[in-house]
């Protein structure tokens, strides 16, 4: 029985073999090939114009190796050179998307956009940048350009193919080790993001994401803002993300699982776009998704495609469009050649430095002579350069939260009106750092005067604390305060409107 | 061969992301080598509860002071409203910005160049509908300014000061009475030569080592 169990069930090693030695058609690696280039032309084509003042000696880099002590751990390129090699860099990402020269625009791409972001660590170097490299470096060691390419299309011309367009997306099958290292990669990366969650305590409370919320660094995130105001929801995203994170890299494997999770990360990364203004991160990620595709998937999609354009008649302009701007680029590789390819290149990097020079970044070459410094007012340098560390106390309060009901210790109904006899939460939100404080709770009538004084130390590690109070039956319905003070000095006020009686409703609950 | 090298690359590969996962578990290593940032996944790790700004600013042979940030050309803005100085944390590359925006314009001779730090509580950064619902009180922001770094003309570091939120978070610490007591009894010093103990308290001592010799060092923030 067991001989027969060993002999039918494949060893470790041959498990092994086959998760990255296994042929298939690299439509994955191919996807993300385009995708990635696409977004990274576009993300690194926006600072071409800058490329003389972020990157080269002409100008004011920021090398990430100084951050880390090491300094001059990488050349700093003159701004010819910086010029040249970075429009060089957009040329092959370009080329590295359509898929000609794919290996060659694929090394090129991974040395110098590994070059130039480590050259930046302030306006170019990001997590996703890091990613990227590791994506170009794996696309360079795949075959990636063997399908979806104009090098497929050369190839098959080559062979003599009369229509080689609709022989584009058939290619010979190849060993998908570069496209489990990728599908491995992303795995790895959402652990570690998971690792860094376990290290932030405030990620699991919600102030660590409610005050990224609040942050004004990245993209507009009205949505994000609007959410701020219900930090309990994040507490319940925090346990729901740091869970697909750390399941990711053992369940993407079969094909439930893979939707399951690619499905999570997608509106995972959807929502860091509309919460946090987070644009790029996002289609990194989802780009590295598509490593994750199958040839069953291509067909699969490819059969969808074909019925919907059938049904919506939109197949013969689209197809038309397509293959008439292919026909160009393909046309254009076969005449070109390898030489053509490098001169091509040539050209067009000589062009991009004769055009920067021209653009006169500085304005040094101007008839009036390079710009001139403008003074300050001296009012606003005087409000500069005094140092004022010491916290106004009403800057200590993020929030003021009054409700019946807490999830995760956090107010969560916030009212402004409540029946007598009820248990009422008053909870102050606190910005770090505000010190060790004595935070008082006062309630007063509509007329100000003080009826119940109640107050607590909130040490400097607290981020919240929240008092407890009974509005009792001898309170008259009307309007009262609940007025927040820190060290005694008044921080908020918060008016409510106590409305007659739960005792009818108190009363049939103890009868039960 | 081939085989054999696609092997080599997948255990490397994978052994050097593992390393990096290991690294960022522990907190050993993680930043021990620019390298270790394309292996320690920590996004998002660092949060605040004040927004901040930097500002340069040149102080001219006059008298006279110019904002050097935003560059007179126009700036790139990566990722949104913020500018390159305000992602430099540490003001490790501002002096080197502000070098770049000096040589480039026309100016009077430059004496001292201060990087400023502006932050305020994060609680102002509410849009209107958000703050009227959460307060009473008319919406106020207040700006707290910290010179984190001075300059000279050449761009060399003078003073050097820590964040403003770091000042706070100290200055909070070291209120405590038992803390103040304990700290002004103990000085750090470094011991230089085996030969005499100097500490600020007391000058030239002798040391329970025969002729320890300690410097005494300003203390931080």
């Amino acid at each position: 029985m067991d001989a027969t169990k060993s002999a039918s069930s494949p060893s470790i090693r041959q498990q092994l073999r086959q998760f990255f030695f296994r042929k298939e058609i690299p439509f994955g690696m191919a996807a993300v090939r385009i995708t990635i280039s696409f977004l990274m032309l576009i993300v690194m084509g926006r600072s071409w114009r800058f490329v003389r003042e972020l990157y080269s000696a002409d100008g004011a880099p920021a090398p990430l190796a100084d951050n880390y002590g090491y300094y001059h751990f990488l050349p700093t390129l003159s701004a010819t050179w910086a010029v040249a090699l970075y429009s060089l860099m957009l040329l092959l990402m370009f080329t590295l998307m359509i898929g000609w020269k794919t290996r060659i625009s694929a090394v090129g791409v991974f040395i110098l956009f590994t070059y130039f972001t480590l050259q930046d660590s302030l306006s170019t170097m990001t997590k996703y940048s890091a990613i990227s490299s590791h994506i170009f470096l794996l696309l360079s060691l795949s075959a990636c350009g063997e399908v979806w390419s104009v090098d497929r299309y050369l190839k098959l011309k080559r062979l003599g193919i009369t229509r080689p367009f609709s022989l584009l997306s058939r290619s010979a099958n190849f060993e998908i080790w570069p496209q489990r290292l990728l599908q491995l990669f992303i795995g790895i990366v959402y652990l570690g993001a998971a690792v860094t969650k376990m290290h932030t305590a405030p990620y699991f409370t919600g102030e660590q994401l409610r005050f990224w919320l609040l942050t004004n660094v990245n993209h507009a995130n009205p949505v994000g803002e609007a959410m701020s105001v219900f930090p309990a929801i994040f507490v319940v995203f925090a346990y729901i993300a740091i869970i697909w994170e750390i399941l990711f890299l053992f369940l993407v494997w079969n094909r439930i699982g893979r939707w399951v999770m690619l499905g999570l990360g997608v509106i995972f990364h959807a929502l860091t776009t509309i919460t946090l203004g987070l644009f790029v991160f996002p289609f990194v990620c989802f780009s590295v998704y598509l490593a994750y595709l199958t040839t069953e998937d291509v067909i699969w999609w490819r059969e969808r495609f074909a019925k919907l354009a059938r049904r919506f008649h939109f197949s013969g302009a689209m197809f038309r469009t397509w293959r008439l701007v292919s026909s160009v680029i393909t046309e254009s590789a076969l005449k070109l050649g390898t030489q053509g390819f490098a001169a091509v290149l040539l050209v067009l990097v000589c062009c991009a430095i004769v055009l920067e020079r021209s653009m006169d970044v500085y304005g040094e070459r101007s008839p009036n002579g390079p710009y001139e410094l403008q003074a300050m007012d001296d009012a606003t340098w005087q409000k500069m350069r005094v140092n004022d560390t010491v916290i106004r106390e009403e800057d200590k309060l993020l929030s003021m939260d009054i409700g019946e009901f807490a999830i995760a210790g956090l107010v969560t109904d916030v009212r402004k009106s409540f029946k007598q006899g009820t248990q009422l939460y008053i909870q102050a939100n606190l910005v770090p750092p505000h010190g060790d404080i004595y935070l008082e709770c006062n309630l007063h009538d509509s007329s100000g005067v003080c009826l119940q004084q109640t107050g607590r130390i909130v040490t400097r590690d607290q981020l919240r604390y929240t008092f407890s109070y009974y509005l009792s039956d001898s309170l008259v319905p009307g309007k009262y305060q609940f007025v927040l003070r820190s060290n005694a000095t008044e921080i908020a006020r918060k008016t409510i409107t106590v409305l007659p009686g739960k005792q009818e409703s108190k009363t049939v609950a103890l009868g039960d | 061969m081939k085989r054999s090298v696609a092997v080599a690359i997948i255990v490397g590969y994978l052994g050097v992301l593992g390393m990096g996962i290991v690294s960022h578990t522990l907190s050993f290593g993680n930043a021990s080598h620019p390298a270790m940032f394309y292996v320690v996944w920590d996004m998002f790790c660092g949060w605040s509860g004040y927004e901040s700004r930097q500002h340069l600013v040149a102080e001219g042979i006059s008298g006279n002071h110019y904002l050097l940030t935003p560059a007179p050309w126009g700036e790139f803005r990566p990722y949104g409203p913020a500018s390159r100085t305000d992602y430099d944390n540490y003001a490790v590359h501002s002096g080197r910005i502000a070098r770049n925006v000096l040589r480039h314009t026309k100016h009077e001779p430059i004496v001292r160049v201060y990087l400023i730090e502006e932050s305020w509580s994060k609680r102002y950064n509410m849009p209107d509908y958000i703050w009227k619902m959460q307060f009473e009180e008319e919406k106020k922001k207040n700006s707290y300014f910290n010179t984190r770094v001075v300059y000279n003309e050449q761009g060399q570091q003078l003073q050097w000061n820590d964040t403003f939120t770091s000042i706070v978070y100290n200055r909070d610490l070291m209120a405590d009475p038992r803390l103040a007591r304990y700290r002004r009894v103990s000085q750090p010093h470094f011991v230089v030569s085996p030969s005499q103990l100097i500490t600020p308290a007391s000058g030239v001592q002798s040391g329970e080592f025969d002729g320890a010799v300690t410097i005494p060092t300003v203390s931080g923030n």
